[in-house]
């Protein structure tokens, strides 16, 4: 009787492996939780092992690049790339000055045959079909002049004559049957010209007055009918642009002497760099052989061992025994870069005369006709200090430079994080520099947020404080529904809708005030920035309403019992009260831009390279490329465990590490802010 | 304040039917209350005590669909009962102190400084901190954060937020006090010094006082209203309340049978 009586108390349902029930219930829960936290731990391990190879790989390039004397190469290169870009400032503003007495007739020459090309594009059937049938006309009614004029002639023999004769009818029936046609096509063509200048896609992008729409459309009608001949109106423009040009020619002499004269001044530098850039590629190229003939030699030593075909295998050993492993002649290749030190300084020194003679002969800023001229004139005088100061320090570091000193480390760490070039796959040498992707990526997250931060936490004081139930219920759905579309959609809005858009509305005349308008580009970093502000503003703005609804209901009464009105008890007490969550929501926001990929892969641009900052906020209408872009982008195409590859791994644990920041410096924030609210 | 104002009563309340929604929670209220005395309400909860004070400085507006069904309240002789009425202005004559203290989280001076600084006439530095200090001598705590001014206000004990929501209200000068169990969340000895701040406070100020605390009203208010159920029992001297209810349901209320 006691037995039955205990185990009515003792634990029931000892099943699996001996677990009760609840026992197993337990270890399943914590089993997923510990799963999760395992493979994080795996991913941190992981990817923290690639990327720390990325380093020592790194300074073993960088040496290379040392002892080789690309170094060296680059260091004189210096001299020639400041120099080309001062050149082409100058080109382009002897062109623009040489233009300007006729750039609103040339403005109307390029838009009349941008849209007389897409016009031509609407009608390109018929106008094929046109063609062929032209020429089965012409070719018939050469064929039945030819045999009448034959057969004028008398003394031909009778067979020919009948031969001829019976051909007569045929011609004729071609003619006959032709002719229509042509003039079916012609008038369908016609229609389809007149037709598509009526639309608005073939002028899109054409800045034109309403009167030069409609020469250029006439021109356009004329020439289709008058068979590509030229309109008078276009003959006249043409002419017009060339006794301008030839006429502006002989006053721009002195410009343009100058121009050609700095241009020419960097010949001998140029001269100087190249057989030792050739020295150089060569000694690297060594290098790399000799570093992996070891192992070459290996592998075919062992191929001979495996193979049992005689022939073969002495073929193998001999190509084993061609492996050279000897040392590249660093040294000696040196040598004959540092005697040319001197040669560099004497070439720079004459190079500066000769510059400083082409800057004389400039014509002054206030003499030229054209604004963008002067802006780029303008541009190059203010550079001119900048490239002269390069030019020093460039030969004396040419001086210093040693090929033995080893590489520090640390620079080669330096050179990573903030080098100026990622530069991958060149025949030269592969920079990886995370500047142009960081700047990209922070100048596309300062955009984002400053423009839905404003937003997002308006739309949270209105829904939270002012809207009424039903709209509470329409917005909040709403912007919460943004976060569902999937962001390769918004990418392809943002190639095929916004981006046209925007360099639409840029090129409206009197915007033309707004800094970086008109935009060069159509894929650019406002365009990303925009829409990555549209994907952040459903982060903050629940988080921001959630800080908002979070401020203790007792404040507003408060305030509102001390003849506070609505809005200062809004803008006064909830709005300072919710700060700190508002912060938070806006630091999330941040980490939830940064973070973004395909937005930023397909709008930014893709191009690697520093924005060119020279324009003040005109910035925005560069292309970028960024630090979740470029993984994306250059994964598939790296081998595994090549530098590059772990190079990628580096900059995705910047990533990482600033995501990791961004979301505990929120951490931290959030819970002053519990502590404070309550 | 002059004579003539002194004449007509503080509040004034006719025939007042008062609802949320559609349920009715205030009958046929008439009342008058008083210059320069403390009225407390009392009555079990829910016998609509607390939205008779709300409706004194129109805060009952923040709940939706709560309305005036018909009749009217006149606070300083102007009808306050009408929609259009600036709520503002009316709540800065009527001053009102809350159950839960509720300091804002800023410091002590801005907190006394606030119904000053969102008012529509700007005054200078040197004015507000003499309104300030004012307020907070008047609140009986100036001693007491003289030295921490610019300090949280969230670092004072219970009686001393409380004291500063007092001084915060004062700050805005007005001629009324409405506080709703202003006790209800202090220890014993903050309810003391409290109520010796509010029999200091009525040489100034008409005070109206929501209590659950039967104690409490004997030892503050001169006249004491008893609601119950939406209706306005019995008021009287609180002295005759308290000895000689005329009503059955005031005796049974204070006499503890129900509450």
């Amino acid at each position: 009787m006691d037995s039955g009586k205990q185990r009515r108390f003792a634990k029931r349902g000892k099943g699996f492996l001996g677990l009760t029930r609840a026992d197993a219930i337990r270890y399943f829960f914590g089993g997923n939780a510990s799963l999760a936290i395992f493979i994080l731990l795996l991913i941190c391990v992981f990817l923290f092992k690639e990327a720390a190879g990325f380093l020592p790989g790194h300074h073993a390039g960088l040496t290379k690049w040392r002892r080789s004397g690309q170094e060296f190469v680059d260091i004189l290169n210096v001299a020639v790339d400041g120099h080309t870009r001062l050149g082409s400032a100058l080109n382009i503003g002897y062109f623009a000055e040489l233009n300007a007495t006729s750039k609103a007739e040339q403005q109307q020459l390029f838009s009349y045959r941008a849209v007389l090309q897409r016009v031509k594009g609407t009608v390109r059937g018929p106008a094929g079909r046109l063609k062929k049938l032209l020429k089965e006309f012409t070719e018939a009614g050469e064929k039945l002049a030819e045999a009448e004029q034959d057969l004028a002639g008398a003394d031909l023999d009778p067979a020919r004559q009948a031969s001829l004769r019976a051909a007569l009818p045929g011609y004729r029936a071609v003619i006959a049957e032709v002719e229509p046609r042509i003039a079916m096509l012609e008038e369908r063509i016609a229609e389809g010209v007149a037709e598509a200048l009526a639309g608005d896609e073939v002028w899109e992008g054409q800045n034109l007055v309403a009167d030069d729409r409609e020469a250029v459309a006439e021109a356009i009608c004329d020439q289709f009918e008058a068979a590509e001949q030229k309109h008078p109106w276009v003959a006249g423009l043409e002419d017009f642009v060339r006794e301008k040009k030839a006429e502006r020619t002989p006053q721009l002499a002195g410009f343009k002497e100058a121009v050609t004269a700095f241009r020419n001044a960097i010949r001998p530098v140029k001269d100087l760099i190249s057989p030792l850039r050739e020295a150089a590629s060569e000694l690297k190229q060594q290098a790399i052989a000799a570093e992996s003939a070891p192992k070459r030699k290996a592998a075919l030593l062992a191929g001979a061992e495996a193979t049992n075909d005689l022939a073969e295998r002495a073929r193998k050993l001999a190509a084993a025994e061609a492996v050279v492993v000897a040392a590249p002649p660093y040294d000696e290749v040196a040598e004959g870069f540092y005697a040319e030190t001197a040669a560099f300084e004497a070439v720079v020194a004459d190079l500066r005369k000769e510059i400083d003679a082409a800057v004389e002969a400039l014509p002054a800023t206030g003499e030229l006709a054209d604004p963008s001229a002067r802006e780029n004139l303008e541009r190059f005088r203010n550079s001119l200090a900048d490239y002269r100061e390069s030019l020093d320090r460039a030969v004396a570091r040419a001086k210093d430079w040693r090929h033995d000193e080893p590489y520090p480390q640390v620079k080669s760490f330096l050179v990573f994080l903030i080098g100026k070039e990622w530069i991958t796959n060149s025949s030269w040498h592969d920079f990886y520099g995370l500047m142009p992707l960081f700047t990209g990526s922070l100048l596309i997250s300062m955009i984002a947020l400053v423009v839905s931060v404003p937003f997002a936490l308006g739309a949270a004081i209105y829904v939270n404080q002012m809207a009424s139930r039903r709209e509470q219920n329409l917005i909040k759905p709403a912007i919460e529904f943004i976060q569902a579309i999937p962001s390769v959609v918004l990418g392809f809005f943002g190639i095929m809708v916004l981006g046209t858009l925007l360099r639409d509305v840029s090129q409206v005349s009197w915007l033309a005030w707004v800094p970086g308008f008109p935009l060069q580009e159509r894929l650019n970093i406002l365009n990303a920035g925009l829409l990555l502000a549209f994907m952040a503003v459903p982060t903050i703005f629940t988080l921001c309403e959630d800080a908002l609804n979070n401020v203790p209901q007792a404040y507003a009464s408060g305030a509102l019992a001390l003849g506070a009105t609505r809005m200062q008890t809004i803008l006064r007490i909830i709005v300072p009260t919710a700060l700190s969550g508002i912060i938070a929501a806006v630091l999330l926001g941040f980490g939830r831009i940064i973070g973004e990929t395909m937005v930023v892969l397909l709008v930014a641009g893709g191009k690697i390279q520093i924005p060119d900052f020279s324009k003040g906020i005109g910035v925005v209408g560069e292309a970028a490329h960024t630090m979740t872009g470029i993984i994306a982008q250059e994964t598939g195409e790296v081998d595994r465990g090549s530098l590059h590859w772990r190079a990628l791994f580096m900059v995705g644990l910047v990533l990482f590490s600033i995501s990791l920041a961004v979301n505990w410096g929120a951490q931290i924030i959030l819970r002053r802010f519990q502590r404070h609210g309550t | 304040m002059n004579n003539s104002d002194d004449q007509k009563p503080a509040i004034e309340v006719e025939d007042l039917h008062f609802a949320y929604g559609e349920k009715e929670v205030l009958r046929n209220i008439n009342l008058k209350i008083r210059h320069r005395e403390v009225t407390a309400f009392i009555g079990p909860s829910g016998c609509g005590k607390s939205t008779l004070l709300h409706a004194f400085n129109r805060l009952s507006d923040l709940v939706p669909g709560a309305r005036i069904k018909s009749g009217c309240v006149r606070v300083l002789g102007k009808d306050i009962s009408e929609p259009d009425v600036d709520t503002t202005q009316l709540r800065k004559k009527v001053g009102m102190v809350f159950q839960k203290y509720n300091p804002f989280p800023k410091s002590i001076y801005e907190n006394v400084a606030f119904g000053i600084r969102v008012d529509a006439n700007r005054r200078g530095r040197s004015e507000l901190d003499g309104i300030v200090e004012r307020s907070l001598r008047r609140a009986a705590l100036w001693d007491e954060v003289k030295d921490r001014l610019d300090t949280s206000a969230f670092g004072l004990s219970g009686g001393q937020q409380q004291r500063l929501c007092i001084a915060r209200a004062i700050a805005n000068g007005p001629k009324i006090l409405l506080m709703d169990e202003p006790c209800a969340a202090l220890d014993p000895l903050s309810t003391l010094r409290i109520e010796q701040l509010i029999t200091e406070l009525k040489v100034d100020y008409t005070i109206v006082i929501v209590t659950h605390n039967m104690n409490q009203a004997t030892r503050v208010s001169d006249r004491t209203a008893f609601l119950y159920m939406g209706d306005l029992v019995e008021y009287d001297e609180t002295m005759k309340i308290f000895q000689r209810p005329r009503e059955e349901r005031t005796r049974a209320y204070i006499s503890g049978l129900f509450s």
